[in-house]
């Protein structure tokens, strides 16, 4: 992928906050309720036909940045432009026409499906809305579609009850490209399906991609699914990009040690067992006083790690990482 | 034994494992021909089908299968905790030390529940109640089980949350479940299983609800403290990676039977059974080229719909008619290696 050809999708030191409820203090002096900080000056971009995974575990900001592009969660900070003009542009035209590019795929294929819909009605009903094809055309239109998710036919008259998780994503997967998309947000997309089901929806997205020259923003926790579809990944703590590469920079030279810890805990099929240390418990909960958010759980943290944040290292054109110690 | 030989399966042979011989000692937990089934409306789920597995004092069981496979349902019913109505042990007998807990009247299975046989559950959130310390809650055993007062009870539960690795563990054994993190949770419900030093931990997915560094400390935690107590423990998983990793031997469920056994080395090394090679192959690796991977075609069976014959030939590369009539059962392979294949020899 030629790195000069423009991005298509351009993440700009975005911060993403949300407020904690008013509490009785706040009222009585006055003041904001704290916010927290879901996403903290998150640069990135993705270009066409480009699959960018982004890796993290729970509660890292990866889903709520997904969630940001697409404009679900209101932006505090920074800058989104997509094909180079703000996402945040309200010409009524340019939202529709986002909305219509930028497709998002949930996690969950039973809460994010309308359970009253059929699924020729949850397709029709979209088809319908963004005028893709002429209203006597949408039965063909959703035939196709299905056709195109390997879904038999006789699937149409069907609720979402009467499917089966992978057949429901499925389903999600139609509803996203029945408007032609551009972009897609996949959040944790095979996280709730069983492996043999979940490889069946990996190779479906791998063909249509290549087919319809989709560009994905692949949001997963999973390291060996990330690795198997992305082009690129990012790795997100705590709010943070902490580090950004190319597949092969990030799995085979990572340079932030979050991503070589996330990296050495991915269980493998190996033939033997493994031994490893016992550690302390990990508060995840507990707050970051100052300095680099993983201070507190780096191995190779030093007095520099707690006091100031760092800030990122080009390690190549394509590879960065927010370590102190990155180029090392 | 070659394959088309049928070993007849009464109740204490079927090709259990270890193999004849190889048993030292009476296995500490011995299932046999195992029948569990769930009344729904319209008829009956067959969630476990004559299920038999033994687990060895010192040893971990990995058990794995995708959801609906019985795994669960098989745990759960070696300590009676399925609602019944609507599931029924239909068959078999569950054997702890001799004892059959299928059986045995309620009262005294009370006495081995928590205390000899204890389970970790997978969302640590939903073990443990939110309104109460959760120090009492780990030494509750202790206090009921072993008649220990609260004071004997706290001393001993500040040992076993240091134990497990929770900091301060004095200072903290007062907080309650939403001051800590969803890994010092888990590890906090496996202080409970351990108070009263149990002799066989059932855990069910104990990781699945954690990320994945944290996931790698509790499964150390467990390895560590089996090592060092010599309990038994049946680890439930999805994923393969997890078993492969942490666990002795290996016993792989779909549609509600085992369809292969035997050690991980074994079954990972040389799997038996088409469902154990499609997991395998469907699972993206880390430590493989990204090539296209080869998912398993089709659903599982409806448990309450099914056929004679293997529930997994209509999604088996290597089915042949006979698999879709003959009666398939675990048949050892190899010595110890066990897999209910009509032709072990034809998977690759």
């Amino acid at each position: 992928m030629p790195a000069s050809e423009a991005p298509l999708l351009a993440v700009n030191d975005v911060d993403v906050r949300f407020a904690k409820p008013r509490t009785f203090a706040d009222a009585l002096l006055r003041r904001s309720p704290d916010a927290v900080h879901a996403v903290a000056s998150a640069t990135l971009d993705l270009r066409p036909r480009e699959t960018l995974g982004l890796v993290g575990e729970s509660g890292s900001g990866k889903t709520t940045l997904g969630r940001a592009i697409l404009q679900l969660h209101p932006v505090a900070g920074g800058e989104i432009r997509y094909r180079g003009r703000s996402v945040h542009d309200p010409m009524p035209d340019w939202q529709r026409r986002l909305r219509r590019e930028m497709q998002m795929v949930f996690q969950d294929p039973y809460s994010s499906l309308n359970p009253r819909l059929t699924v020729a009605q949850t397709l029709g009903e979209v088809l319908r809305f963004h005028r893709i094809v002429p209203d006597a055309g949408v039965a063909a239109e959703v035939a196709r579609l299905l056709d195109v998710v390997g879904l038999p036919r006789s699937m149409a008259d069907r609720l979402p009850r009467a499917m089966s998780g992978g057949q429901r994503q499925r389903v999600g997967l139609a509803r996203a490209l029945a408007v032609r998309p551009s972009l897609l947000v996949l959040d944790e997309p095979v996280a709730a399906l069983d492996v043999s089901i979940q490889a069946q929806i990996l190779n479906l997205l791998a063909d249509l991609r290549t087919e319809f020259g989709l560009a994905m923003l692949f949001v997963a926790h999973d390291l060996s699914v990330v690795r198997h579809v992305s082009d690129r990944v990012a790795v997100m703590y705590r709010g943070r990009l902490v580090e950004q590469g190319t597949r092969e920079e990030i799995f085979v030279q990572p340079a932030h040690p979050y991503t070589r810890m996330l990296l050495a805990a991915v269980p493998q099929i190996v033939a033997r067992k493994r031994v490893r240390p016992v550690q302390a418990a990990t508060d995840l909960n507990a707050a970051v006083a100052g300095g680099c958010a993983f201070a507190p759980r780096c191995p190779q943290a030093v007095d520099r790690c707690r006091l100031e944040v760092p800030a990122s290292t080009v390690l190549s054109e394509s590879h960065s990482a927010a370590c102190h110690f990155a180029a090392t | 034994m070659s394959p088309g030989t049928r070993v007849d399966s009464p109740l204490d042979r079927p090709a259990a494992f270890p193999p004849e011989g190889a048993a030292r000692r009476e296995p500490l937990l011995q299932v046999r021909d195992l029948e569990i089934t769930f009344q729904v409306r319209g008829g009956e789920v067959l969630a476990n089908r004559g299920v038999s597995l033994d687990v060895a004092a010192g040893e971990t069981l990995g058990l794995v299968g995708e959801s609906g496979s019985g795994k669960s349902v098989l745990c759960r019913a070696v300590l009676r905790l399925l609602p019944s109505p609507p599931a029924r042990t239909k068959r078999g007998r569950v054997l702890f030390d001799g004892i059959d807990l299928i059986t045995l009247p309620e009262a005294k299975l009370r006495e081995i529940r928590g205390t000899d046989i204890a389970m970790v559950f997978q969302n640590p959130m939903t073990s443990l109640s939110p309104v109460w310390p959760i120090g009492d809650q780990v030494t509750e055993g202790l206090r009921i089980h072993r008649g220990m007062t609260r004071s004997e009870a706290r001393e001993r539960g500040i040992a076993l949350l240091q134990s497990i690795g929770i900091p301060e563990a004095a200072r903290r054994y007062d907080d309650h479940p939403w001051q800590w993190s969803g890994g010092m949770l888990q590890r906090a419900v496996i202080a409970m299983a351990m108070a009263c030093s149990p002799r066989l931990l059932l855990a069910d997915e104990p990781t699945t609800a954690l990320d994945v560094t944290i996931q790698e400390q509790i499964l150390a935690l467990l390895t560590d403290l089996q090592a060092k107590s010599g309990m038994a423990m049946v680890l439930v998983s999805h994923d393969i990676g997890v078993v492969a990793e942490t666990c002795d031997r290996i016993a792989v469920m779909y549609a509600g039977m085992l369809v292969e056994t035997g050690p991980a080395a074994a079954v990972f090394g040389r799997p038996r059974h088409p469902y154990t090679l499609g997991l395998m192959r469907s699972s993206p690796r880390m430590d493989a080229q990204a090539e296209r991977l080869q998912p398993i075609p089709g659903q599982p069976p409806d448990l309450s719909k099914l056929a004679a014959g293997c529930p997994f030939a209509d999604r088996c590369a290597f089915a042949k008619d006979e698999c879709r009539h003959a009666l398939v059962e675990l048949r050892e392979v190899a010595p110890g290696h066990a897999s209910a294949c009509l032709f072990p020899e034809a998977v690759h």
